[in-house]
């Protein structure tokens, strides 16, 4: 569905993307994440053409997204960050921009209206940002588009918004669709998002399915500061110690998303490394790496 | 070109529902400004009658069509204006991302922007000061006895500003796409600045062109110099021992020289409005947000 290869990309002479490798198959809920700056809010502006790719190619639902054709366009949604409602009641919103969308579906925004408390007598306008953004999010996924990017979707809600938003998401992602979440609120995102993508320094440095993280990392919290050679990654949390090892066959644990994207991005990531060599054996003895991105 | 091909490019159903966003979100801005403008017409039209009626003109006067004043300053002005802020929303941030990513071909965003600025617009100002006329004259004559005289929108010197008007927005139409601010001032200034250059230029040529014909300029030298001798204030200007003005009056080689010059230097400002057209679409194209 989004076919990215040996894409660069920057902003004037800072080159943010170098040489970028991506595959987003359907069915699957993604998580982006990274650093500040790592370049998340760009990769998605990217793929739904509201930035140029400067080299390589990028097919986005069989489409050059550069071009922004009508077709693909009517199958993706993008909610970013920044919001821009008109100052319409929201029935008049549906009527106006619903029929943009082939697939879209007025019950389900209905529900969703319903779910998100969204008050349906003011204009969009007048709604706070959080409510704004649920707005638009209950649209997106009443949409029903193949493609549905989220920057940042949690940004701004409420407690029992976000729990909301997630039993939401959870219910929408349908097996010809892809969503791509970029996110820095990974405790929100925590059991939805899968596979995992992480962006650094303008490349994908992970991309793997949380069933590859559970096998190949254990995961678990110490009291003391661990020295064995089979710790991967350890950091000081309120409890003791999280402390990230190589998996040997053991039963498998929940890792959590905040310690394994410390864990990737540290500089000489031992959990990195163990991912690659096993990609590198897999790769060796024929078989795909796992997570459908590269 | 395929049926399909055609269809992701243009597609009635998608230019239906960009023009119903487009009223949908302006309508509101353009009917407050529509009847303060109508207001303020009515207002001054009936001080103007009152004053005439005060001093003495005699019942059923009417004093001509000054609505046309009116319906030229709204068309211009108010519509290079209003096509300088067609394409605002793209440089607004969340707009700039909700309005590239609405399903639409850029054609067609282009299309309905320029219908509506253009086409649209015109009508619309036609419309607002058939109606302001009508309601200002029927009250001015009913009150003070004293009219302006109807507006009457079916003249060819309508059509002309009309069709003036559809070639200069197009301009516009181009700034408001490029500038992200400001694009009305900035559109003004570089049309300024074209023009001097195209002036500067123009001077260069002429003095290059016409210098080794120029056989008499001066200030010492009069009608006994040479006859038919042009004067600027104390200036006089002789070509092949000809006074300019001879040369270029009505019939003469250089009038009829002028009249095809005129009549090209219009059909490229016209040829420019298409253009401006297609630079549109272009940079609407590449914009990035």
């Amino acid at each position: 569905m989004v076919e990215i290869r040996d894409m660069s990309f920057g902003y004037g002479r800072k080159r943010l993307f170098s040489g970028l490798d991506l595959q987003l198959t359907p069915g699957n809920i993604y998580g982006l994440l990274g650093k500040n700056g790592a370049g998340k809010t760009t990769l998605l502006k990217l793929i739904c053409g509201l930035r140029i790719a400067q080299e390589g190619t990028c097919r986005v639902l069989g489409f050059d997204p550069s071009t922004r054709p009508a077709p693909m366009l009517e199958d993706i949604c993008f909610i970013a960050e920044e919001l821009a409602v008109p100052a319409l009641l929201p029935r008049a919103y549906e009527s106006l921009y619903a029929p943009f969308y082939p697939r879209f579906d007025h019950e389900a925004l209905a529900s969703c209206l319903k779910e998100f408390e969204i008050p349906t007598d003011k204009k969009l306008s007048e709604l706070s940002y959080g409510q704004k953004k649920k707005f638009l999010i209950a649209f997106g996924l009443a949409s029903r588009c193949r493609l549905l990017l989220m920057d940042e979707p949690s940004n701004g809600l409420d407690i029992p918004s976000k729990s909301q938003f997630r039993r939401l998401l959870a219910r929408a992602g349908g097996t010809d669709q892809v969503i791509l979440v970029s996110t820095h609120q990974v405790r929100d995102m925590e059991n939805l998002i899968d596979p995992i993508i992480i962006l650094d320094e303008g490349k994908i440095i992970f991309s793997q399915a949380m069933s590859a993280v559970g096998a190949r990392l254990r995961a678990g919290i110490e009291p003391t500061e661990p020295s064995d050679e089979r710790v991967l990654y350890a950091e000081k949390t309120l409890g003791g110690y999280a402390v990230l090892r190589e998996n040997a066959g053991e039963e498998e644990t929940t890792v959590d998303l905040e310690t394994l994207f410390n864990a990737v991005t540290a500089p000489g990531s031992k959990v990195r490394a163990a991912f690659e060599r096993a990609a590198a054996g897999a790769g060796a003895s024929g078989s795909a790496p796992e997570g459908g991105a590269r | 070109m395929t049926t399909a091909a055609f269809s992701s490019l243009v597609s009635t159903r998608r230019l239906g529902r960009l023009v119903l966003r487009e009223i949908a979100h302006g309508y509101r801005g353009l009917l407050i400004a529509a009847a303060a403008v109508a207001g303020g017409i009515i207002v001054i039209a009936a001080v103007g009658a009152l004053a005439r009626n005060m001093g003495g003109a005699p019942d059923g006067t009417v004093t001509g069509d000054n609505y046309w004043f009116y319906f030229q300053g709204l068309l211009f002005l108010g519509g290079c204006i209003v096509t300088s802020m067609a394409f605002r929303e793209v440089w607004h941030g969340g707009g700039g991302i909700a309005y590239l990513t609405l399903p639409g071909s850029t054609l067609e965003k282009v299309a309905v922007k320029l219908i509506l600025t253009s086409a649209g617009y015109a009508a619309g100002v036609l419309v607002l000061i058939c109606a302001t006329a009508a309601a200002s004259e029927a009250l001015d004559r009913l009150v003070f006895g004293v009219g302006h005289g109807f507006f009457n929108p079916f003249t060819p010197a309508v059509g002309q500003a009309v069709v003036r008007y559809v070639v200069i927005q197009a301009f516009f139409l181009l700034g408001s796409i490029w500038f992200r601010k400001l694009s009305f001032i900035k559109t003004v200034l570089s049309l300024m600045v074209i023009g001097v250059c195209l002036g500067i230029m123009g001077l260069i040529a002429v003095r290059v062109g016409i210098a080794p014909h120029l056989t008499a300029m001066g200030t010492g030298f009069g009608p006994g110099n040479g006859s038919g001798t042009m004067r600027f204030g104390r200036w006089s200007f002789q070509m092949n021992g000809t006074g300019l003005q001879d040369l270029f009056k009505p019939g003469s080689r250089g009038y009829n020289g002028m009249q095809a010059f005129k009549v090209a230097a219009e059909a490229v400002v016209i040829a420019l409005a298409p253009a401006s057209w297609v630079a549109a679409y272009f940079r609407l194209r590449e914009a990035e947000v």
